[in-house]
């Protein structure tokens, strides 16, 4: 958990609330502060205060997409900011939490924002694995690959690659086989999940 | 034997020194006597000041009426005196641990524990403690003063012993009747009413006494006993009452079965089983459910024993200070039962007081509304000012004295002005310390929850709660600083710490426009005479429109500096900004009324900080500074003499 937030005051007492339900957790006093950390690789998630001096909540949040830190963000703001909560959530945010808060809307917050990011992270990890899969085809299995996603028949794409349908038969069980997949059906899902054709 | 005649020795050489009108003898005399001296201030020092308490209890530890009673006796003390006090509190416990032997076993462990210790005072709660007292076998406590504090119920008997030395009380009357009057008269259409009490020989006696006290009652036919229930059976019952029931809770410290119940946890429970409204009869179960009732105020019994404490450490002898017995009970009634059961507060007995609200947007929203109320204010004062300007005019015969309050009044209004500007600054400046206090008690209250609490962490967390709380208040008080409207008020002040004020004021909002203040202040400065709020109020208009003149330039080049120097006869505050200076046509009327840049605003700060510079005896100029931006300056009159001079020495 990473506690980023210019009052010292509300430093400590968000340090304390997290501890008191165990959780291991940073502070640190500005964004600026937190960039310098080297990036974080565990499931985490940040708590942090939209008004800052120097570079403000949102800033961070624009400079970690950037990076392409994609860590869960629960903002807390003061009164007045309705206009930033919605530009925050549009760009993925959590949760909004207006101060003060309540300390049971905190931890839920927080929780449900380390669960999302154990999903989302479990989905990135499958989607790689797929593409390190793919990636193991050779060119010929992957035109064939490419035409049988689309529907085409072992005779069609014999046709338009110029070779036997023996040929392709052979390519075609060796990407099933290189791919992990039993059937048509799950070698197209993959073939989604991979953004392709 | 053979010391004998050396004693007689030594007393004839004694019996020389003084008979013999020798120097010697002076000289001893004196040396006594700075022996006597000597000590005397030494038992003087040895007696501390700490005063001893003794507070015996006749029930468990923790009991909550208990803790109500200790904590606002004890407050009461320590704001009438100004010595630590030395607390001690011992809990007999008698419901859980009646056994004869056990108690005769702990009288005689607390009279060992006490025999050396010197107690000032001990405070007595509930029945029969004097007894204990005089029972203990320890003589000395026996002496000690005594307050006695308990409830008067038929069958209860005397307070504590009559004639008694050394005592004195508190003694509450235990109304039932009157109790049951006011819950009818809430619930006129109540059919039945249920008297609920335990098994305990305390619960008996008051299960007796109640069936006394209403025996005249008109409503004697309504009422049932549900007295010594098992736990189950009373719940049972409160889940199948008939309508139109009215429930009016005694005590149970322990049921048939013996097991014994803090009071108030099963006033809780009956109250949510039960869908008839609960009434009782002592504070300390306000807040668990019951609707109220006509009870009898724990806290306030506790601070009138704290009062009688005081006035005995004060040398007040006890027998002296009559028992009291009068406004220890009251109408009390919790907020939110009241909504539950559909009672209106205004059909309340007159001075019921009426506890656990929970807010309304008024309340909740106390900065917005106070805010919208001071515009508001401020617009209809300005306007009326204005109006009458004009007709004043008109007039042409304004007099002089008139001239003054308006002129006032204006630097009042010009105050509010800015401070509606500032009010979301304001507001997050007070939320920050607010929301750290919240959180940090609310973790608290888990780590007690889950068992986890260490003193170190108790007293980190109190610490915290504190340093914060001091926080909101440091910005309350910078805030009335501000605010303050007194009639010519001038004082020695430091223009540095003027600034510094504004400048702590303003953090917030310059944390908000993205603008740093820097400061440049000469330490040597010496005091100047001078109204402090009307010249806080002259820097703040500097330093905001500062900010104002710095919200085109580029987030990291906003700057302003504020720098103090001391010159010949004056001292020269200056507010510099990064802005894009004053155009040259604006500087002429720049100090003039409703000249104004800004959408907001009327333009009004400038010429008022003049006229209030001018009147200190000062003067403010602006200048656009080589570098762009515009410096404001204004000076203020040193006095020459030596001695205001010295004044900045004993600071």
């Amino acid at each position: 958990m990473f506690i980023i937030d210019d009052d010292p005051s509300v430093r400590a007492a968000l340090s304390l609330l997290l501890r008191s339900e165990g959780y291991a957790f940073e502070t640190y006093a500005s964004a600026e502060e937190f960039l310098e950390r080297r990036p974080f690789e565990g499931i985490g998630c940040i708590v942090l205060d939209v008004r800052m001096t120097g570079m403000s909540g949102l800033d961070l949040q624009e400079e970690l997409a950037k990076r392409d830190l994609r860590m869960p963000i629960v903002f807390i703001t003061g009164h007045g900011d309705i206009p930033m909560t919605v530009q925050a959530m549009k760009r993925g945010a959590v949760d909004f939490l207006p101060k003060p808060f309540e300390d049971a809307q905190l931890l839920w917050a927080v929780q449900s924002a380390l669960e999302r990011h154990q999903e989302e992270r479990s989905r990135r990890n499958e989607t790689e694995s797929i593409r390190g899969r793919i990636a193991r085809l050779t060119p010929r299995e992957h035109e064939v690959f490419r035409r049988a996603v689309v529907g085409l028949l072992n005779k069609q794409i014999a046709f338009e690659l110029k070779i036997s349908e023996q040929t392709v038969k052979i390519h075609r069980s060796r990407v099933m086989q290189k791919l992990e997949v039993s059937s048509l059906a799950d070698l197209v899902r993959m073939a989604e999940k991979n953004g392709l054709p | 034997m053979t010391l004998w005649p050396e004693i007689r020795h030594g007393m004839l050489a004694w019996r020389r020194l003084f008979s013999a009108r020798s120097p010697y003898a002076l000289l001893l005399c004196l040396v006594l006597m700075g022996w006597l001296f000597q000590n005397s201030a030494v038992s003087a020092s040895d007696v501390s000041p700490k005063k001893s308490i003794l507070f015996l209890f006749p029930q468990a530890t923790a009991t909550p009426a208990y803790e109500i009673l200790y904590t606002s006796a004890k407050e009461t003390i320590q704001a009438h005196t100004n010595e630590p006090l030395d607390i001690y509190a011992e809990y007999l416990d008698k419901g859980r641990f009646p056994d004869e032997s056990y108690q005769r076993r702990l009288f005689e462990l607390l009279s060992d524990k006490y025999r050396d210790k010197r107690i000032d005072l001990w405070i007595g709660v509930g029945q029969g403690m004097a007894e204990v007292i005089d029972r203990l076998g320890n003589e000395v406590l026996r002496e000690v003063p005594a307050i006695l504090l308990s409830y008067r119920a038929p069958l209860t008997g005397a307070p504590f012993p009559e004639n008694r030395p050394r005592t004195t009380g508190v003694v509450a009357d235990l109304d039932i009747g009157k109790n049951l009057e006011m819950a009818l008269s809430l619930h006129p259409e109540t059919q039945k009413v249920y008297v609920v009490s335990g098994a305990s020989s305390a619960d008996r006696l008051l299960e007796r006494a109640t069936r006394i006290a209403l025996r005249e009652s008109e409503s004697v036919g309504k009422v049932e006993y549900l007295a010594g229930l098992t736990f189950n059976e009373l719940v049972t019952r409160m889940e199948n009452l008939p309508p139109h029931s009215v429930v009016l809770y005694l005590q149970v410290q322990c049921d048939r079965n013996g097991d014994t119940f803090y009071s108030k946890d099963i006033v809780g429970i009956i109250s949510r089983k039960s869908h008839a409204p609960v009434y009782s009869m002592f504070s300390s179960q306000l807040g668990e459910g019951v609707v109220g009732g006509y009870m009898i105020d724990l806290e306030r019994g506790g601070v009138k024993a704290g009062e009688l404490a005081a006035r005995i450490f004060k040398g007040d002898p006890p027998e002296s200070l009559p028992i009291v017995k009068d406004g220890l009970s009251r109408h009390m009634f919790d907020w939110r039962q009241l909504k539950r059961h559909g009672i209106k507060e205004n059909r309340l007995p007159e001075g019921s007081l009426v506890l656990y609200k929970e807010l309304g947007f008024l309340e909740e929203h106390r900065w917005m509304v106070v805010g919208v109320i001071l515009f508001v204010i401020f617009q209809s004062v300005f306007l009326a000012f204005l109006l009458d300007a004009n007709r004043k005019q008109k007039n042409a015969q304004d007099q002089l004295v008139e001239a003054e309050s308006r002129y006032r009044q204006l630097l009042h209004c010009d105050r509010l002005t800015r401070l509606g500007q500032l009010s979301a600054a304001l507001v997050h400046e007070l939320n920050q310390p607010l929301t750290a206090i919240l959180t940090t008690a609310q973790a608290g209250l888990r780590f007690l929850n889950a068992d986890k609490m260490n003193p170190s962490l108790m007293r980190q967390i109190i610490q915290n709660i504190i340093s914060d709380d001091k926080r909101a208040a440091e910005v309350l008080w910078s805030l009335r600083s501000l605010m303050k409207r007194k009639e010519k008020a001038k004082e020695q002040i430091s223009m540095n710490a003027v600034l510094e004020d504004v400048a702590f004021i303003l953090q917030s909002e310059a944390m908000l426009r993205n603008v740093t203040i820097e400061r440049d202040l000469d330490g040597s400065l010496p005091f100047v005479d001078g109204d402090p709020t009307q010249l806080r109020q002259v820097v703040l208009n500097l330093i905001m429109n500062a900010f104002d003149a710095v919200s085109l330039t580029p987030p990291q080049r906003r700057r302003v500096i504020l720098q103090t120097r001391l010159l010949n006869h004056s001292l020269q505050v200056s507010v510099r900004d990064s802005g894009g200076g004053i155009q040259m046509e604006r500087m002429e009327q720049l100090f003039q009324p409703f000249q104004s840049t800004k959408h907001s605003g009327m333009g009004m700060g400038l010429a008022v900080s003049s006229t209030i510079v001018r009147e200190h005896g000062g003067r403010m100029w602006a200048e656009n500074s080589p570098d762009g931006g515009a410096v404001f300056f204004f000076t203020l009159p040193v006095q020459q003499d030596e001695s205001r001079n010295n004044v900045r020495v004993h600071h």
